[in-house]
């Protein structure tokens, strides 16, 4: 083994969470390193952006490449009920501040790409296809022991973030407690293609989710001509259903109207992939030298695109957090962890009560028709914007909100909705 | 997709149809047409929207529990007549 190198920061993952922490601890003068087990460019899924990332990706310095290299612009997103019988659409341009009224729907690939290019040109130094071994906690430094090259090194820092994603490296070295929030198990089926059927005007770029009795699809337009496509079914209910995924994608596509009508001319343009996403989070975000950002910290469910912004908050907020702790040359504070957990808790809370809601077939109805009595429409499009801090005055309109979910159950507040197919003739089953 | 039915058509239709005392261009997309803050239409008006629809783009709605979404807004009638149309 070599001998140790310091570091003021090293960072788990090259991903959305890992390169926005790098590359503003970098910009500071932090010397970071950052671990990728990948070598990138690689596949992942998220590929929607929210409105209330944009600031991490403006302190970064990329909010421009954004718009020149082609990812396509989101100026909103849009619910659509499988028979095409009953649609909402949400622009961000009308209740949210200027710099939050556009976003992109990125390929992940390209994207992260970018980030990470980024946050080694503002300093940090990156290793790709380096997988991290183990963690040990001194009492003035963590260690880090990773697999390069196929070699074994030894690396110092002052304080580690794991933004390894799902993989969560320190949260399976440190056996972190967890829990999964009590949500059902879910799997999610996509691919990429061609020529899927797109909104007019300003609302190409819209992310459109397609809700079925079922589960639900999202369509996310990624550039000119490609489109992602998934569908996300609970997870026993696949199993029950003893169907291969491309199979059960197929046959979901073709019992909704609104699915035939926008794959209808569709090409695929990749094989299917298949991801379980199972919901968990950690109970501590952060410890004395060691900070949980984006999926390492929690994942909860894809349907409102959180999940690159979660990445993006949380890695800045533990750039700051790190950051605050190493000028003063002492490792987090109890008092810095709590709060870091506490915000990135707050953050996730507010998308799972989001995630309830569009689950629960009555409160979604409140949701797809707001009543437009206090302004609760502009609060719905702040939580779909990912807005999660509040003001005083959005903060009890938003709980307004979720009351009239939960008596949506007893007293018909906004009007029902049918599922009922509006295919003339049943799908064909293959015999 | 030879005719594509827009936000003009379906403001048309509605002006023909119903005794509307706003100005069409005061309604949007997502202009609700029943309900608080509305155009005010009444089930006389639905009835005969909906008739319109079909005579006029050969899209009948045959629930009624569909027709009640479908005609929320003029966004989700020309939506759901595209559709209908191209299906």
């Amino acid at each position: 083994m070599s001998q140790p190198e310091f570091w003021d920061t090293i960072v788990f993952g090259g991903g959305p969470a890992g390169s926005s922490s790098a590359g503003l601890l970098a910009k500071t003068g932090q010397k970071v390193l950052i671990l990728e087990k990948q070598s990138f460019p690689r596949f992942h899924i998220g590929e929607s952006l929210l409105p209330y990332g944009n600031d991490v990706l403006r302190e970064l310095g990329v909010w421009e490449n954004l718009s020149s290299l082609g990812f396509k612009r989101k100026l909103g997103a849009e619910f659509v009920l499988g028979n095409s019988a009953g649609s909402h659409r949400f622009w961000f341009g009308k209740n949210l501040p200027m710099r939050y009224a556009e976003t992109f729907q990125v390929e992940r690939s390209k994207f992260d790409s970018l980030l990470l290019n980024k946050a080694c040109q503002l300093g940090a130094h990156l290793l790709e296809q380096a997988t991290v071994e183990d963690v040990v906690f001194g009492k003035d430094y963590v260690e880090v022991t990773y697999t390069h090259q196929g070699q074994r090194h030894l690396a110092k820092a002052q304080h580690c973030i794991d933004a390894s994603g799902r993989a969560s490296v320190l949260g399976r070295i440190l056996n972190l407690p967890k829990s999964d929030l009590g949500m059902r198990k879910k799997i999610a089926v996509f691919s990429h293609f061609d020529h899927v059927h797109r909104n007019e005007g300003k609302a190409s770029g819209h992310i459109t989710i397609v809700r079925i009795p079922s589960g639900w699809f999202w369509i996310i337009p990624l550039d000119e001509q490609k489109t992602s496509v998934g569908l996300v079914q609970f997870l026993d209910d696949f199993k029950a259903q003893n169907l291969p995924p491309e199979e059960s994608f197929r046959r979901a596509s073709e019992s909704h109207a609104e699915m035939v009508f926008r794959l209808r001319n569709a090409q695929r343009l990749t094989s299917f992939y298949t991801e379980a996403d199972y919901t968990f989070r950690h109970r501590r975000a952060a410890g004395p030298r060691w900070i949980l950002a984006g999926d390492a910290a929690g994942f909860i469910d894809p349907i409102f695109s959180s999940g690159v912004m979660v990445a993006l908050r949380s890695g800045q907020l533990a750039a700051n957090e790190v950051l605050a702790a190493s000028i003063k040359k002492h490792p987090l504070s109890g008092w810095a962890c709590r709060r870091y957990t506490r915000n990135f808790k707050h953050m996730t809370n507010v998308f799972s009560s989001m995630i309830r809601m569009f689950y629960d077939p009555d409160a979604f109805e409140v949701f797809m028709n707001p009543s437009p009595l206090l302004r609760l429409p502009a609060a719905v499009t702040n939580l779909v914007a990912g807005n999660t801090n509040f003001s005083w005055s959005l903060a009890w309109r938003v709980r307004v909100f979720f009351v009239l979910c939960r008596l949506q159950k007893w007293f018909r507040l906004s009007p029902r909705l049918s599922y009922k197919s509006t295919l003339s003739s049943p799908p064909m089953q293959p015999a | 997709m030879s005719s594509h039915v827009t936000l003009q058509d379906i403001r048309k239709c509605l002006m023909e149809n119903c005794m509307l005392t706003t100005p069409p261009e005061n309604i949007q997309d997502d202009t609700p047409l029943f309900g608080p803050n509305s155009l005010g239409l009444d089930s006389i008006d639905a009835l005969q929207i909906s008739l319109a629809i079909e005579t006029t783009f050969q899209t009948p709605i045959k629930d009624p529990e569909l027709a009640r979404q479908i005609l929320a807004t003029p966004g989700s009638i020309r939506d759901w007549v595209n559709k209908q149309k191209s299906l």
